[in-house]
């Protein structure tokens, strides 16, 4: 086995009901279950996955949605290297609500190059309300990767998981600093041997 | 394809070839080989002529070192190539000269680069490079220190050499290094077409007095290359003069006025910087004259037409102090000093206490000198783990306090006014800051520097400790100052506690996790503070009320207060048997709607606890159960509510004044946990057995405790409108806390189980809630509560599918809900307990260790004010700001990564050597960065006459980046007339001191003599060119080189003497 390159917090935000839980179970158990209770406070759920050789093990960080639960999950957004923005594609609101997500993240976390990524959910239900364009829009004007996603279908949800934590893996400075390893990383193995000059 | 079989024929012939020759190679040959594998590798293997060196290439050009490794017999050596690189525009060859003259064959590379004048004296450049004005070379020295001092082993690793160069047609000189390795002193040979050049050195420690001038060294020189016609205009001649200026005098000195200090001691606003001593130790003039005709010049021992007044061209160099002491860096290493001290409070007053004979006395003393002693009783009920850490903690800070009053005579006391100077800078917020302005404005924003290097707020308490700890680390007496200090600022925490006094400096919001863990316990400290003052103000209350004990919890609110006095104290009795509470209790985790009545008390309680366990663990339960929160329900009390309240407060007075019935009461109330959240209504249900209707649409209470109406929905089961509730805010946590709790979520794993043992144990503030809810909203259902909570989980008119999965903990904590307003509610946050505990965390810190915590609050200001400074001097060292940025870059790298917790809360952890060396190495550059200000203030300083700001800034910029400075017109131009004026200074004091001793024999013969303007040159250095037939008359006219230079302790000469290999 590969040995684990590092640990990664990833965050998965957004309204109540838009399936961040859900999504995290797909991922995690490759499971959907309706009978997904709401989450109270914060969760957790720990993944590995390799990715361009590298293995890098996932502690994933799930929140509750509630407004009144929103002076609470902050506090768990410290050192997360990554964070997943849900909303429903089927609620226009829970979308409208994305930049109160990104402003918290903004001033809670504590990495500056946290990578995010947005994910439209439940794309497997009927009456779309946002549309995929939107979404994209919404993705570019914030620099955020974007894929829709059904967790009841796993539509894109693995997929999601992996750029983003590929994306995590390719951001200089941003994991490394925690145990000081520098420069494992298989991508960046084409390291020319050129000698120093001084 | 038969290409590569090629190949494999002569690897194979050079194998056979080989073997044959390796059996009888000697140590020798094997040597050459090494060499010249070396100058293959290094494609060193044919002649090359570059463009002619620019003006001052040698200097300005970028060199490179490449070195390899070799062997004769076992000795190590090292061969290095020394190489200008090519400038990208310059790298084609220049074409073979295809001159008319055929006869003539061009000269090869070095030779060129050897008779170069236009990089005569480079300012920066290897030794070689300097005495031959070579811009290529090797140079193979041994690898041990002793040197090669035996002539035999020199000649052969000579020749060896210069077989391998010639082998492969290498015209690059090579250098061998013999003698001391201190001496510099190398042999060096070059072969090319027809000629071999030969570098020979002299070097002495005095010089002979034959050759004490150029006159004597010319001579020298055409001896040694045959020229022996005296006249001939063939020698070229150049000459460099330099004189030292060592002292600057009053009016070039710096720093100008030294700092004071007492003025420095008793400085906490800000760091103060700069330096203590002069940073520019000397500068260097060169006179220089470039190439004269040797002949026509005269120097000799009794004339010399070398006047450095006149001298065409001059050059200043600057030496600057090694070691500069500067005030900013001195802060710093100091308090790192400290950081690394082992001694605790009580090591470093228990020596103290040795000395004392009188205790008591000393004890009376204390309590009336040191406010701070006073009211330290703990008056606060305390969880019962810290009670005993904490008085001990109590006890040794009197002792600490009466023993810092008796060290007066001891060296490293800080003097009482001092200490109180520093108490009120601390605990006063006087805005004495200028940049306090600017830095509200800064806070106002949401990330600022501070955060990024996870400090504190300028200005903030915090700040202002910082300040004074470095302060007076390094001025009144380093880690027992500091432990004065520590004292002094914690007991002043505990007395405001006491006395209820918010924090000076220290905002009124939740610990900000971006910075520094000091910061946010002293914000946690803050908030714990404004609760309990919060808590007093709303329980005004008479004196004599404070004896009854009372839970309010079990009175019959209903009942007529005027007998509640007797009856409380019945109750108080009562509830120790435990009685009314658990009978309606429903089973909170399980959902188990079991009422009965007849079930059995004990069974209850045992369930109760056991879940009570699991959640105890995150929520911040304390053994003092009885105190509530106190919300700001100002609105819609009923008269009831108020009647609530003062039985509430008759209770919170009780819980804070427990003294010896303590240990039973905490008994009892352990016991009915959730006594606390029971209502009156409650016990009347169960009393009534309303059983089936359940709690869910009693609407037999008063509604209390809301705050406002949900828009304007309705309760769906009875016809008024749904109110939201004053809830209890959220605890607030600091990050050693935070960390601790996410680490238990980890530690429960992401099984099904761990996700619901973190539910439970974070379902606290979703109970009280819903209690609240219940509380404001008579008649409501959970439906309702879903309206409010989490509005989309309520759809069609129904909760949503996940709400009604039976047994969810949304449907089981509503079910266990009581009705009970937030301001009755068992508080989630224990304003009491956690002050404690900072209190405790602040107290157990060993000196060393809170300096350790104070590091990323100094580190900020001392880059703040680096950073003006770098500002100010921006226009002489435009490079210091980037240097800033990358100090502070730097800093937020290792503060962001330094965790000062360790993995239980309240642990101070200190830090590791990683992060200790990561810090030293950020202040040496701090001190890098304050050494270049000081240098260009310095310089700033000293050429202040100038001209205007910016021509006096751009010389200093000058003088920083280049290693040597031209003036413009030499010595009667603007600087040349400063530094004229400067020597002179220095001269006159030099004279000065010389006089007295021959002032009267000669007075009459020295009056008239001027002082010489300029000291004895300090060095000089000539380089003599001549083109010669050489070994021979007939030979060929080659080009000839000699270096030499006359200092007062050394005396060199390096010549290099070309020959004709094929004439002769």
């Amino acid at each position: 086995m590969d040995a684990v390159l590092t640990t990664l917090k990833i965050l998965i935000i957004g309204d109540s009901g838009v399936g961040k839980s859900s999504l995290l179970l797909r991922f995690t158990d490759d499971k959907f279950d309706p009978e997904q209770a709401a989450t109270i406070g914060v969760d957790f759920k720990v993944k590995a996955i390799t990715i361009d050789g590298n293995t890098v093990k996932l502690a994933i960080w799930d929140t509750a949605g509630q407004e009144r639960f929103r002076t609470l999950t902050p506090s768990y957004y410290r050192g997360a290297q990554g964070v997943i923005f849900v909303y429903d594609t089927t609620q226009r609101e829970t979308f409208t609500h994305l930049t109160t997500w990104l402003t918290e993240v903004e001033t809670y976390s504590t990495k500056p190059a946290i990578v995010k990524m947005l994910v439209g959910n439940k794309i497997d239900k009927e009456n779309r309300q946002v549309s995929r364009e939107e979404g994209l829009k919404f993705a570019r004007k914030h620099c955020m990767l974007f894929i829709e996603a059904s967790a009841k279908t796993r539509d894109g949800v693995e997929c999601a998981f992996e750029e983003l934590v590929e994306k995590v893996i390719q951001t200089p400075g941003l994991w490394e600093a925690e145990d000081g390893r520098h420069g494992n990383v298989n991508i960046h193995s084409t390291n020319t041997g050129g000698y120093c000059q001084c | 394809m038969s290409e590569s079989e090629d190949e494999n024929a002569v690897v194979q012939e050079d194998e056979v070839f080989e073997i044959t020759d390796f059996t009888n190679a000697s140590d020798w040959e094997s040597f050459i080989t090494q060499i010249e594998e070396i100058i293959t590798n290094w494609n060193l293997t044919s002649y090359v002529k570059l463009q002619p060196l620019q003006n001052n290439e040698i200097t300005n050009g970028d060199w490179e070192a490449v070195t390899a490794h070799l062997k004769f017999t076992n000795v190590p050596f090292t061969m290095t190539l020394h190489r200008l690189k090519f400038k990208p525009d310059t790298e084609q060859f220049v074409e073979e000269l295809n001159e008319e003259d055929d006869d003539k064959i061009p000269h090869p590379q070095y030779v060129e680069d050897m008779m170069c004048i236009d990089n005569d004296f480079p300012a920066r450049a290897h030794c070689i490079a300097r005495w031959y004005g070579l811009r290529c070379f090797l140079i193979l020295s041994i690898s041990s220190s002793n040197g090669i001092t035996n002539q035999s082993k020199c000649n052969l690793l000579t020749s060896s050499v210069s077989i391998a160069l010639s082998n492969m047609s290498c015209d690059v000189p090579f250098f061998v290094q013999i003698q001391e390795n201190w001496r510099r002193m190398y042999e060096g040979k070059a072969v090319s077409t027809g000629m071999s050049t030969q570098f020979e050195m002299v070097h002495l420690k005095k010089c002979p007095q034959q050759y004490a001038y150029l006159s004597g060294l010319l001579h020298l020189f055409k001896n040694k290359i045959g020229l022996t016609s005296l006249l001939s205009g063939e020698t070229r001649v150049s000459a460099r003069f330099t004189y030292v200026l060592h002292d600057w005098g009053i009016d070039g000195k710096w720093p100008a006025k030294p700092p004071d200090p007492e003025a420095v001691a008793s400085h906490f606003g800000t760091l103060l910087y700069g330096c203590l001593e002069d940073p520019v130790t000397e500068l260097q003039l060169a006179a220089v004259w470039p190439s004269m005709t040797g002949d026509l010049v005269i120097d000799n021992d009794i004339h010399s037409d070398f006047k450095p007044l006149s001298a065409p061209r001059w050059v200043v160099r600057l030496c600057y102090a090694d070691d500069l002491t500067c005030l900013l860096s001195s802060y710093l290493y100091e308090f790192i000093k400290a950081t690394n001290r082992t001694e605790s409070m009580s090591d470093l007053l228990n020596v103290l206490e040795d000395h004392t004979t009188d205790k008591h006395l000393g004890q009376a003393l204390e309590k009336i000198t040191d406010p701070s002693a006073g009211g330290m009783l703990p008056g606060v009920k305390l969880a019962s783990g810290l009670t005993k850490v904490v008085t001990d903690s109590q006890t040794l800070f009197r002792k600490s306090a009466y023993t810092l009053g008796r060290i007066a005579a001891v060296r490293g006391r800080i003097p009482r006014e001092v200490l109180n100077n520093i108490k009120s800078y601390m605990f006063f917020q006087e805005s004495t800051n200028s940049r306090q302005s600017s830095s509200q404005q800064q806070q106002a924003s949401t990330y600022t520097f501070y955060h990024k290097l996870k400090a504190a707020p300028i200005d903030s308490l915090t700040h202002h400790l910082a300040m004074c700890a470095i302060v007076v680390n390094l001025c009144h007496g380093g880690l027992s100052a500091l432990a004065q200090v520590w004292h002094v600022f914690v007991s002043e925490l505990r007395t405001m506690l006491d006395k209820g006094e918010c924090l000076p400096g220290i905002d009124s919001s939740k610990p900000d996790l971006n910075t520094c863990l000091l910061h946010q316990k002293l914000q946690m400290l803050n908030c714990c503070i404004q609760r309990k003052v919060l808590r007093e103000q709303r329980s005004p209350r008479s004196s004599s009320e404070v004896d009854f004990k009372v839970n309010p919890s079990f009175v019959d609110i209903s009942e007529d207060l005027t007998e509640s006095n007797n009856h409380n104290n019945h109750m108080a009795t009562d509830e120790s048997k435990n009685e009314t509470t658990p009978l309606k209790e429903v089973d909170k985790y399980d959902g188990n709607l079991e009422t009965s009545e007849n079930a059995a008390a004990s069974s209850n309680h045992s369930e109760r606890l056991s879940s009570n366990d699991s959640r105890g663990k995150f929520s911040v339960q304390s053994d003092d159960e009885d105190e509530f929160f106190e919300c700001e329900s100002d609105i819609d009390l009923g008269d009831t509510e108020q009647k609530h309240i003062t039985s509430g407060d008759q209770h919170q007075e009780i819980s804070e004044q427990q003294s010896l019935d303590q240990v039973s009461f905490t008994v009892n109330s352990n016991k009915t946990e959730d006594g606390a959240i029971i209502s009156r209504d409650d016990v009347e249900h169960s009393t009534n057995e309303n059983k089936d209707s359940m709690v869910d649409i009693d609407v037999s209470y008063p509604a209390e405790g809301r705050l406002k109406p949900c828009d304007d929905l309705n309760l769906l089961r009875c016809n008024s409108s749904l109110f939201i509730p004053h809830t209890q805010d959220h605890a607030p946590v600091t990050e050693d806390q935070l960390e601790e709790q996410a680490e238990v979520f980890s530690k429960l794993g992401d099984t099904k189980e761990g996700s619901k043992v973190r539910a439970k144990m974070q379902s606290a503030s979703l109970r009280s809630d819903m209690e609240a809810f219940k509380s404001a909203n008579p008649g409501c259902v959970l439906e309702d509560f879903v309206r409010w909570y989490s509005p989309r989980d309520f759809e069609n008119g129904e909760l949503s599918q996940r709400m009604k999965i039976p047994q969810n903990l949304w449907v089981t904590t509503w079910k266990s809900a009581k009705p009970v307003p937030a301001h009755r509610q068992k508080r989630i946050f224990d304003d009491t307990k956690e002050a404690e505990k900072v209190l405790h965390f602040l107290t157990n810190l060993k000196p060393a260790e809170a300096a350790q915590m104070l590091i990323p609050v100094c580190t900020h200001e001392a880059l703040l004010v680096l950073r003006l400074a770098s500002d100010a001097m921006k226009e002489s060292l435009p490079s210091l700001p980037l240097i800033c940025n990358q100090i502070e870059a730097r800093a937020a790298q290792i503060f962001k990564q330094w965790h000062m917790y360790g993995s239980v809360a309240n642990q101070f952890q200190p830090w590791t050597k990683d992060i200790q060396s990561k810090v030293e190495d950020l202040f040496r550059q701090i001190t890098f960065a304050e050494t270049m200000i000081e240098r260009a203030r310095s310089l700033q300083h000293k050429f202040r006459n100038l001209g205007d700001t910016a021509q006096v800034n751009a010389f200093v910029r000058q003088l920083l980046e280049h290693p040597e400075v031209p003036l413009d017109e030499a010595a009667v131009g603007p600087v040349g007339c400063i530094i004229k004026y400067y020597f002179q200074n220095q001269q006159n004091i030099v004279v000065e001191a010389e006089s007295p001793l021959s002032s009267e024999q000669s007075e009459d013969v020295r009056l008239p003599k001027e002082i010489p303007p300029l000291p004895k040159p300090a060095g000089r250095e000539f380089i003599i060119r001549a083109s010669n037939s050489y070994p021979s008359p007939f030979s060929r006219k080659l080009p000839h080189r000699m270096y030499a230079v006359l200092m007062q302790n050394e005396f060199r000469l390096a010549s290099a003497v070309s020959h004709d290999s094929t004439f002769f």
